[in-house]
């Protein structure tokens, strides 16, 4: 311990007295608070925009639910009274609004929220038709990526960590005091590794002290002190990894340049060569085709005139929703064309829905078979953490989407119900209006756990060869 | 004195091929290259023939529908599919993040779907290998590593004297370096740069742009490289020590390539803030409702519309017209619809290219962003060719409408919706084809990056020459 105080103590002074590293880590500090900034500035429009729809369609309901009191006497009340009280027009014109909130972290890390929808309006028409939308965005940008706090951990830290410590050893070579330690009672390695520790210090201070202000500033409450916790792990575990990739280049007692070089090296492969050659092997369109769905997007139109035939698509729908079918008011229903539509996209829905679904596992699968790099890919690996603690990864998308499926189904009884028993739209009814419940946001400890452990393998691995090599210096 | 500075180049070549660990580097980047061409070449051949295929799919079943009539054949609609470019095996540029299918069909202009980032996770954001990442992005830095010390070793070995005490200056000893070094990339890069030449030049016969663009793309990085050469062997020239010319030149690098173009990005984004979908669907929305609906001749505006027929036709009732109302109707809310989308789109479009030129602007500074806009527009797989695809699509969109609705008008009588269009109607409509923006656009749309570039060549080699040569002799020892 006192060796490390006195070797900290050196350090230190050399560290304020270099002016260069001194504002190396100033402009790391002002790209971690621009990265702050620009986070809340992203999360916030979308939050703003939420906010706005959510106004936007409460008034569109409420107007439309008030047409059920409309004076039915002129052609213009009378129409909005249909609209209110014909479920086959209800399916039509209410929209609803599935939502994926932001959730805390977002500002920190906002994933893949830029390139997945957050909001989409649903009403109860067919789902397919609805569910593949897109939020505009300019793909320049989208390419470039954003500047928030998980770009600034995971792709400038190392780079500064590097900038600190990839001459531990040879510099002391270069500047001729290699021979004084050598004669020091303290081992070499000891030397090396406290000076290491001096570092992680100060890295993990500044690490502290950008989380804690990242988190003020982003609002985010003392309830979450969880997400503190992880995100300080999640981040501490990968500047962690970085420091002991540092310590096994340094153990190599190579001249600062080819440290450097191999430091960038490292950064390089892990950062650029790694991920880029990943996503190049999975980049194969015929692993998800989404030409194949194009059918089910396109407005469908195969149901007959005939009454016949109507019926007969009825049967086959009252043989999957048997809970629909009414006898007794069947053959004098109002609505009969309208169920007749209504049960014809259903069943389209439910013709799709294999191809669908197979579309969103091929995708899960690709997820799946990337991920098991992640050993070899710890920058990709801890975006992933930090996504997924922010709930802003294709995880969550995938979350969003199985809810806008469910929510589409309480949504389509919503109508149906009405309008297979051949009545018409009530206030009671209308109090029954499903509204869209977002899966609560969950820590996946488990995921997290599971990566954090790649993370932590690498980092000991490369710990225990570095040391194990500065060891036998001596 | 040229004698001079060809032995010096020919002394760096040696240099340099005697390195293993320079030729380790180039060899590893050279299988990177073959890798990500590889790789390309099976995406291209894949994303090709499930496009052609679906087009080819989409394109029978609008000709085979069954007779129907021409206004629900419209709203049956169709699919247009961005062909992958022939370039974007090189450059695949904004394929990612663009979406690549259309529906097309009356009364809307849809969105592109089906952004192939969207079914990728985190990982898809730290880039996908292509050609142009390793030439943009890693080359650079292997020139770096080539010839960061090329003038301090000299200094830190003794040798720089003997070069002056044999009469030359600096300038001429860097500019001989500078010539060493960018002779010793070329030929490091020459069996892939060669191999990709030939590749293209034998593919793609038959259309004359072609190998033009091959020529520009090879000037354009040829440019950058030398650029990165020159600044190399300048810092080198300059620097105390091999170990601070290193430093300077990676801080240079990480600047210009990782942090400036993901800043500029999102600055532009924040200055020239796009719309949000459910804003921009109403507004649109708020403006069509002012104007036609083409499913209700009982509408305000289509009685008006009727009644200046009637009177343009000297007829009394709208059945005495020589066309059907109703298809009438429907074509002119068609076309109001269309007045919207353009006023709408054109200023969406126009907060997108204002962003690009942010980022443009950015470029006059960065060469990397200046190269980085170059190649993916000579592969047309930039954002002025995905908005000029998207124009092209709608104008065909408005176009197979427009037939049906005419068909309707001509055809069928008012209120008969059993009316039938036959299927040389629907063959009467021409398949789409897209074809990109003809070299000559590009090149006027890029010229900012092409003068920049060349002005930042220029510019370099005359302020590197005239600040070497004001470097008093003292410090250069």
């Amino acid at each position: 311990m006192k060796t490390l105080l006195l070797i900290g103590g050196r350090e230190w002074k050399l560290f304020t007295r270099n002016y260069l590293q001194v504002s190396i880590i100033v402009l790391f500090a002002v790209a971690a608070l621009y990265a702050v900034h620009y986070g809340n500035a992203v999360i916030n429009r979308q939050e703003k925009t939420i906010q706005y729809i959510r106004q936007q369609n409460a008034q569109e309901q409420a107007q439309l639910i008030k047409g059920l009191h409309a004076d039915t006497t002129t052609a213009a009340g009378r129409a909005a009274w249909e609209k209110a009280a014909f479920p086959s027009k209800v399916r039509f014109f209410l929209t609803c609004y599935a939502i994926d909130e932001p959730a805390p972290l977002a500002i920190l890390s906002i994933g893949q929220r830029d390139v997945n929808v957050y909001y989409l309006p649903l009403n109860a028409q067919n789902l397919y038709l609805q569910l593949f939308r897109s939020e505009i965005a300019n793909p320049r940008k989208l390419l470039a990526g954003n500047f928030d706090l998980s770009f600034v951990i995971i792709y400038l830290l190392p780079l500064l960590i590097i900038a600190c410590t990839y001459n531990l050893l040879s510099d002391e070579q270069e500047r001729g005091t290699l021979p004084l330690l050598r004669i020091q009672p303290v081992p070499l390695h000891r030397i090396i590794i406290c000076k290491l520790l001096f570092w992680l210090g100060i890295i993990m201070a500044l690490l502290c002290l950008i989380s804690c202000i990242a988190f003020i500033w982003a609002d985010i409450s003392l309830v979450d002190a969880g997400y503190f916790l992880w995100w300080l792990l999640i981040s501490g575990s990968y500047a962690l990894c970085w420091f002991a990739l540092l310590l096994l280049i340094n153990s190599f007692q190579q001249s600062s340049a080819i440290n450097a070089l191999a430091s960038l090296g490292a950064w390089l492969l892990f950062l650029v060569v790694i991920p880029a050659l990943l996503n190049l092997a999975f980049s194969d369109e015929s692993q998800a085709d989404p030409t194949k769905l194009t059918d089910y997007i396109r407005r469908q139109q195969g149901l007959g005139e005939s009454k016949q035939e109507k019926e007969e698509v009825l049967e086959r729908f009252y043989r999957i929703y048997p809970q629909y079918r009414h006898r007794d008011t069947a053959a004098t229903n109002p609505f009969l064309e309208f169920q007749a539509y209504s049960a014809y996209v259903t069943l389209a829905d439910a013709e799709a829905k294999p191809s669908v679904d197979a579309y969103f596992q091929r995708i899960r699968r690709r997820h799946t078979q990337m991920a098991a790099f992640h050993g070899i890919n710890p920058a990709v690996n801890a975006q992933e953490l930090m996504n997924t603690l922010a709930s802003s990864g294709l995880e969550n998308a995938f979350a969003f989407r199985a809810s806008i499926a469910a929510f589409h189904r309480r949504l389509s009884h919503f109508c149906f119900e009405p309008l297979f028993a051949g009545r018409f739209m009530t206030k009671a009814d209308f109090r029954q209006l499903p509204v869209f419940e977002p899966a609560p946001p969950t820590v996946n400890t488990g995921k997290l756990l599971r990566g954090l452990g790649w993370l932590w393998l690498l980092t000991v691995f490369s710990a225990f060869i570095g040391r194990n090599r500065l060891r036998t210096i001596a | 004195m040229r004698k001079q500075l060809l032995q010096l180049a020919m002394k760096e070549l040696t240099t340099v091929y005697r390195s293993k660990l320079i030729l380790l580097t180039a060899a590893i980047i050279l299988l990177l290259l073959l890798v990500a061409a590889g790789g390309a070449y099976r995406n291209y051949q894949t994303a090709k023939q499930i496009r052609d295929e679906a087009k080819r799919e989409k394109r029978e079943q609008w000709l085979h529908q069954d007779p129907k009539h021409p206004h629900i054949a419209a709203h049956f609609g169709t699919f247009a599919y961005k062909p992958k470019t022939w370039f974007s095996m090189f450059d695949d540029g904004l394929d990612n993040y663009a979406g690549a299918y259309a529906y097309l069909e009356p009364h809307r202009q849809n969105d592109f779907l089906f952004k192939p980032a969207e079914g990728h996770g985190a990982g898809i954001r730290f880039g996908q290998l292509s050609v142009a990442l390793v030439l943009q992005l890693l080359v650079p830095l292997l020139i770096i590593f080539m010839g960061f010390s090329t003038v301090t070793r000299e200094r830190e070995q003794g040798t720089l004297k003997l070069l002056f005490s044999s009469g030359i200056s600096l300038p001429a000893i860097a500019a001989g370096k500078v010539m060493g070094q960018y002779g010793a990339i070329l030929l490091l890069l020459l069996p892939a740069l060669g191999l990709t030449g030939v590749f293209f030049a034998t593919m793609a016969q038959g259309s004359s742009g072609q190998g033009l663009r091959v020529l520009m793309l090879l000037a354009v990085y040829a440019g950058y490289f030398l650029l990165f050469t020159l600044l190399t062997v300048f810092v080198s020239a300059i620097a105390k020590s091999s170990g601070h010319a290193l430093l300077l030149l990676l801080t240079g690098w990480i600047l210009t390539c990782i942090i400036i173009p993901k800043a500029v990005a999102n600055m532009s984004s924040d200055r020239y803030p796009l719309p949000a979908q459910y804003n921009f669907r109403e507004a649109i929305q708020r403006d069509i409702r002012q104007g036609i609906d083409g499913h209700n001749t009982q509408d305000e505006r289509a009685q008006q519309l009727q009644a200046k027929l009637l009177q343009q036709y000297q007829v009394k009732t709208v059945a005495e017209l020589p066309f059907n109302i109703e298809g009438y109707i429907m074509q002119a809310g068609e076309a109001y619809s269309s007045m919207v989308y353009d006023k709408h789109f054109h200023q969406l479009q126009n907060t997108l290219l204002q962003q690009d030129r942010f980022c443009r602007l950015a470029g006059v500074v960065d060469p990397y962003l200046a190269v980085q806009g170059l190649s993916m527009a000579l592969a047309a797989t930039d954002l002025y060719t995905h908005i000029d695809f998207q124009q092209k699509t709608e104008n065909y969109r408005r176009h197979f409408v427009q037939k049906m609705n005419e068909d309707m008008m001509y055809h069928s009588r008012q209120g008969d919706w059993t009316y039938k269009a036959s299927r040389s109607l629907y063959a009467s409509v021409p398949d789409f084809q897209y074809h990109q923006l003809p070299l000559r656009q590009v090149l006027a749309l890029y010229r900012m990056e092409l003068i920049s570039l060349a002005a930042l060549l220029v510019l370099s080699c005359v302020l590197f020459y005239v600040i070497l040569k004001r470097i008093p002799i003292i410090n250069r020892l």
